[in-house]
């Protein structure tokens, strides 16, 4: 058994091809039918770059507006 | 100018996030097969952990048939690992995170080596039991002593000290009795 096999590709874009490639192998492997989900998991870094731009668009907002209420404060 | 300095701060800490955190965790444009997300944001139920449970761990075999059915050309590495106490002549580390990986892990996972070098494919193949060992975990085994060269203990089996690197014990020939940790051979 393997816990991860990893792989690294040299472009965001073959890292998508190769990552449906290994989705397919697996997918016959398995013997899985088109409507049946995937029983493995292929992951990247997209999910926990996705929700540090969530968290950092909330971190900008909140800052800004922190800002503009100590502005507003001084100016009055 | 405040509202600059926020504006550096939080792009400094996004070209972190995506350079270091992300890319030493998962790698840059890598992409890894498991039997379940190693890393989960947000709830997972247990209803969820129970399915992913229940799914079939990937082997060495599915791992050799997804390196030959990719035609894109990548670097593949497997890794597995465990927890274990590591031993050097009277000296112990228990409870450590130890990897079994093959030579492409360091470069997939951007791994900074300090001193010393990374296994060799050919090191991998045969089975040659070497360790790269964690700076601080050579502090605990060796002290003042150089690694480099020296025996560590695993599962009572003997490793050498290959190199010095920043993070984990990452070795490469491993065995042990525990069947969950046995990945002597590349697929």
């Amino acid at each position: 058994m393997v816990d991860a096999l990893a792989m690294k590709a040299h472009s965001q874009l073959e890292m998508r091809e190769a990552m449906s490639q290994a989705e397919a192998v697996m997918r016959s492997r398995r013997h899985l039918r088109p409507r049946e989900p995937n029983d493995f998991a292929l992951e990247t870094a997209d999910e926990v770059l996705d929700f540090w731009a969530k968290i950092s668009r909330v971190l900008f907002v909140a800052l800004r507006a922190w800002w503009r209420s100590r502005w507003s404060w001084a100016a009055s | 100018m405040f509202l600059i300095a926020v504006v550096s701060v939080v792009q400094g800490m996004n070209r972190y996030m995506t350079d270091k955190f992300a890319g030493t965790i998962l790698g840059v444009n890598t992409f890894r097969l498991r039997q379940f997300p190693d890393v989960q944001l947000g709830n997972v139920t247990d209803s969820t952990w129970r399915v992913w449970r229940r799914r079939p761990r990937v082997t060495y075999e599915d791992a050799q048939a997804v390196m030959r059915g990719v035609t894109i050309p990548v670097s593949a590495a497997w890794e597995s690992s465990t927890r274990a106490a590591l031993t050097a002549g009277r000296r112990q580390a228990k409870d450590v995170a130890v990897t079994a990986a093959t030579e492409l892990y360091f470069e997939i996972r951007s791994l900074g080596l300090e001193r010393g070098r990374a296994f060799t494919a050919q090191e991998v193949q045969a089975g040659v039991p070497v360790l790269v060992l964690g700076h601080e975990l050579a502090e605990k085994l060796f002290e003042s002593q150089d690694p480099i060269g020296r025996e560590v203990r695993i599962f009572d089996l003997p490793y050498r000290v290959i190199v010095l690197s920043r993070s984990r014990a990452i070795c490469s020939g491993c065995r042990s009795t525990n069947s969950r940790w046995r990945p002597r051979r590349p697929p």
